[in-house]
C-alpha cells in the first residue's frame, strides 16, 4: 500500500495542476449551455463553425469547442508540453505494430506464396467458417459466379467488392483466421490471397503473389467507390434535408 | 416474504448465516466485533457468491480475480426496519432488485458477429445512458487490457514518432464533454420496413438501441498531434485497435484536429473494456465504427488507408452501380421513447417524452404530432441541450383513448430536419434498400386497448411477419451486405 500511495504522490501534484488549468477551460466551453434554455431557442448558441461537416449541408457546424475554451486549453496544453511526455517510438515497436498495407502495396512483406499451396490453407483454416465454395457462413462469403464488378442485385465478394487486392492481404494477416488472428506466415498470407483471387478469377492459377504482384492485381471494382467526406454524397443522392 | 416471489437475486436472499447477523446486529454489539462477524461472515459468504457468479462468465477472469478486486466486493450489511437483512452495500454498487432493465442483444458469443448489444432507451431517463446500459458493438470481441501494457503509437508523416503510455497519457490536460455514439447501422429495419417486417412489438431498443449518450472524458487528439507534429500533406489518419482483429479505419486528420478525443473516461469512471478500456478513440457526431476502441495506434499518411471495414463494410452500393463510402457524420434524429411499444397507456394525462441528436450539433427544435403528422406542436427541451449530444424532449398531452399515431421530429442547429421515413427511401438511391444512418420519423400507433405498436410493421407483407426471436444471431444480412451492426 505504501509503494502505491509513494506512486500515485506526483499524480495527485499533476492532476491538481491539470484540473486547476482545466476549470477555466471547462467553464468556458460549456458557458453557454450553462444558462435555463426551456424553450427550444432560448439560448441557442452562434454556431463555431470549424469546418465543413461534409454532409452536404448537414453537419456543417462540426467544431463542437468555442474559440475561448480552445484558446485555454491551447494554454494549459502549452504548459504541460514544457515536459517531455511519451517517448520516441523505438524501432522494433514501429516494425512490429506498423501491420497495415497501402493500395501501392507499402508495408507488404517480402515472402510469396501460389494459389495450390493456399487451396490448402483454404481447406484447413478458412473452409470451415468461409464455406469450401467460398459461400460464406459464419464468414462473409468470398467469391461467387458473378462477373466483373458488383452491381446493383450483385453478390458481394472480394472480386466484385473490394477495391484493392492489397486489403485482401491486410486483412488475412491482421485479422484471420478468427479464433486465431495474426499466426499465419507471410508465405502463407501471400498463398491464401493468392487462392482467394484466383477463386474470384481475378489471376491465373498459375500466379504467385509477392510484394510486387499483388499490388498490380487489377480490381473490378477499384472505381466504383465515391468518398463521401468532404463533400458529402447525400445532397445529391436524395439524404437533403426536407 | 413469500420465497417463491421473492425479487431478490439469490445472494441478496437471507441465508441462516445472515439471520445471526442480524441477530447479532440487533444485540448491539461492540462495533469492532460486529465488523469482524459481518466481513468474517457475511462478507465472505457473499463475495463467494458474487465471484462463483463472476467465474461463470469469461470476463471476469485473470486479473480481476486479484485479491485487491475481490476486497472491493466485500460487502457490508445492513438492516430493514423489519429487522430483515437488507440489501448489503458493497464497493460496486448494486441496483435495487426491482430494477431489470437491461441490454438486449446477441447472447451467442461464440458467433464471429456476435456482440452487439441494444440500450434499452424506453426504460431510461434524462440523457446519460449509464454506462452498463451502453449499446456495443464489438467485432471480434472485447479483450483484457492491462493499462501498464497498453501503449499508443503515433507514426508516419509527423516530426516526432512517439509511443505513449497511458501514464503519458495522462499527463496531458483534459477535457470532458457530452456527446452520443451511435452505430452506422443504427434503426436499419427502417430501410427495410417493406422487405424484411418490422414486428408491431419492434419498439425503442428492437429498433434504435444502437445509440447512447455519455460525458466521455481524456485528451484531446489536438494535443497528441501538436506533441509530435503533423507534416503537410498528412490528411488521413489510421486508427488501429488492440482487438482480435485490429479493427482500423481511415480518420480524416481534420477531424482529429477538431473535436476528436482519445477517451479514458465515461460518465466518471475509467471507459469499460467493452468500451475500449483503457482508451478508445471519440469522433463525435459521427458513425461509431471509426471511433476505433482499444486505440493502440495512430499513423499519418497522405491519403485514404482502404482498410477492409470502410470498404467492404460501411459502403453503400447504389442504384447507379457506384458505391458510397466514407459517409462520416450521422443527420439529425429524434424518437418518441415514451409511449412506445412494450408500453401500455391509458386516457387521460401522458407526457410524451423521447429524444433528439444530430451529428451536425446542437438541436434546434422538436415538434410533436399525435394525429400522425397532420399537425404539429413544439415539444419542451430539458436542458443540457448540447452539441452532438442527446436531448431530451417533453410533449404533455391527454389522450381520449382512440386510436392515433404519435411521432416526433427534429430540426438542428444547420436547419435540417429530420425526414419522413417516406422522403428519406423516395430519396434513397441504395442498390439494396440501405443499411446506414437511417434516421427517418419513428411512428407509433396507439390502440384503444392501450397498446402500443411500430406502424413500420403495416408495410411488412403478412406473410414476411416471422423473424428470429429476439437473441438469435443476426448474421444473414452480413452475407449479402456490409452488415451494419
Amino acid at each position: 500500500m505504501s509503494l502505491r500511495i509513494a506512486t500515485r504522490t506526483p499524480w495527485l501534484a499533476v492532476a491538481l495542476v491539470a484540473a486547476a488549468l482545466l476549470i477555466a477551460a471547462c467553464d468556458d466551453d460549456n458557458g453557454d449551455n450553462g444558462i435555463a434554455t426551456t424553450t427550444p431557442t432560448a439560448g441557442a448558441p452562434t454556431p463555431t463553425a470549424t469546418q465543413d461537416g461534409g454532409n452536404g449541408g448537414t453537419a456543417a457546424p462540426g467544431g463542437t469547442s468555442n474559440g475561448d475554451a480552445r484558446e485555454a486549453y491551447a494554454s494549459a496544453l502549452e504548459l504541460a508540453l514544457q515536459d517531455d511526455i511519451g517517448s520516441e517510438a523505438p524501432g522494433d515497436l514501429l516494425s512490429d505494430w506498423d501491420i497495415n498495407v497501402t493500395p501501392d502495396g507499402e508495408g507488404l512483406p517480402e515472402g510469396s506464396g501460389t494459389v495450390e499451396a493456399g487451396g490448402q490453407i483454404y481447406a484447413t483454416q478458412c473452409a470451415a467458417c468461409h464455406g469450401t465454395e467460398g459461400q460464406g457462413g459464419i464468414g462473409p462469403r468470398l467469391w461467387s459466379d458473378h462477373e466483373g464488378a458488383w452491381e446493383p442485385g450483385a453478390p458481394v465478394t472480394i472480386g466484385s467488392y473490394w477495391p484493392y487486392a492489397t486489403t485482401v492481404y491486410d486483412y488475412i494477416a491482421r485479422a484471420m483466421p478468427f479464433y486465431e488472428p495474426g499466426t499465419l506466415e507471410p508465405d502463407e498470407v501471400y498463398a491464401v490471397t493468392a487462392f482467394l483471387l484466383a477463386q474470384n478469377r481475378l489471376i491465373d492459377e498459375g500466379e504467385e503473389m509477392n510484394q510486387d504482384t499483388l499490388p498490380q492485381v487489377e480490381m473490378p471494382a477499384r472505381d466504383l467507390f465515391e468518398a463521401c467526406w468532404p463533400d458529402g454524397c447525400y445532397d445529391e443522392y436524395g439524404r437533403g434535408g426536407d | 416474504m413469500d420465497a417463491a416471489h421473492d425479487p431478490r437475486p439469490d445472494w441478496a436472499t437471507p441465508t441462516p448465516d445472515d439471520a445471526v447477523i442480524a441477530r447479532k446486529i440487533r444485540g448491539r454489539l461492540p462495533r469492532r466485533r460486529f465488523l469482524a462477524s459481518a466481513l468474517g461472515a457475511a462478507g465472505g459468504l457473499l463475495a463467494g457468491t458474487y465471484l462463483a457468479r463472476a467465474q461463470e462468465g469469461p470476463v471476469l477472469t485473470g486479473p480481476t480475480l486479484d485479491p485487491d478486486a475481490i476486497r472491493h466486493l466485500q460487502p457490508d450489511v445492513s438492516v430493514t426496519p423489519d429487522g430483515e437483512v437488507g440489501l448489503p452495500t458493497t464497493g460496486l454498487g448494486i441496483r435495487s432488485p426491482f430494477v431489470d432493465i437491461e441490454r438486449d442483444g446477441l447472447k451467442d458469443s461464440t458467433d464471429a458477429y456476435a456482440s452487439s448489444w441494444d440500450t434499452p432507451l424506453q426504460d431510461l431517463e434524462g440523457i446519460i445512458t449509464p454506462a452498463y446500459l451502453h449499446h456495443v458493438r464489438s467485432r471480434a470481441g472485447n479483450p483484457i487490457i492491462d493499462p501498464s501494457e497498453h501503449r499508443l503509437l503515433v507514426h508516419g508523416m509527423v516530426d516526432r514518432e512517439k509511443v505513449y503510455t497511458m501514464d503519458d497519457l495522462r499527463r496531458f490536460p483534459r477535457v470532458s464533454h457530452i456527446y452520443f455514439l451511435e452505430c452506422s447501422g443504427n434503426s436499419d429495419e427502417g430501410w427495410r420496413a417493406e422487405a424484411e417486417a418490422v414486428e408491431p412489438d419492434d419498439g425503442v431498443q428492437a429498433m434504435h438501441g444502437q445509440v447512447s449518450t455519455s460525458e466521455w472524458a481524456g485528451v484531446p487528439v489536438r494535443a497528441i498531434l501538436e506533441d509530435v507534429g503533423v507534416q503537410d500533406g498528412a490528411e488521413w489518419a489510421l486508427a488501429e485497435g488492440a482487438d482480435g482483429l485490429r479493427m482500423d479505419r481511415s480518420i480524416p486528420v481534420e477531424k482529429l484536429l477538431d473535436d476528436a478525443l482519445l477517451a479514458m473516461w465515461q460518465n466518471g469512471e475509467p471507459i469499460r473494456p467493452e468500451q475500449g478500456y483503457p482508451v478508445r478513440l471519440l469522433l463525435p457526431g459521427w458513425e461509431g465504427n471509426p471511433q476505433i476502441k482499444w486505440l493502440r495506434r495512430l499513423e499519418l499518411g497522405p491519403e485514404v488507408f482502404q482498410t477492409r471495414f470502410e470498404t467492404r463494410n460501411y459502403s453503400e452500393g447504389r442504384d447507379d452501380g457506384q458505391i458510397n463510402y466514407l459517409t462520416f457524420p450521422w443527420e439529425a434524429k429524434s424518437l418518441i421513447t415514451f409511449p412506445s411499444p412494450g408500453f401500455t397507456v391509458e386516457p387521460g394525462f401522458i407526457e410524451i417524452t423521447g429524444l433528439a441528436w444530430s451529428g451536425g450539433g446542437r438541436i434546434e427544435s422538436v415538434e410533436v404530432s399525435t394525429d400522425g403528422g397532420d399537425t404539429w406542436e413544439e415539444a419542451r427541451l430539458d436542458d443540457p441541450v448540447l452539441p452532438k449530444a442527446q436531448t431530451r424532449f417533453r410533449y404533455p398531452w391527454r389522450w381520449d383513448g382512440s386510436e392515433t399515431v404519435i411521432v416526433s421530429r427534429t430540426t438542428d442547429e444547420t436547419g435540417y430536419t429530420q425526414p419522413t421515413r417516406q422522403t428519406l427511401v423516395e430519396g434513397e438511391v441504395y442498390a439494396d434498400d440501405g443499411d446506414y444512418h437511417y434516421n427517418g420519423q419513428q411512428e407509433w400507433r396507439l390502440h384503444p386497448d392501450g397498446s402500443v405498436t411500430n406502424v413500420l410493421a403495416d408495410l411488412a407483407p403478412q406473410s414476411a411477419r416471422q423473424r428470429p426471436q429476439r437473441g438469435a444471431p443476426r448474421v444473414s444480412r452480413d452475407q449479402t451486405r456490409g452488415g451494419a451492426r
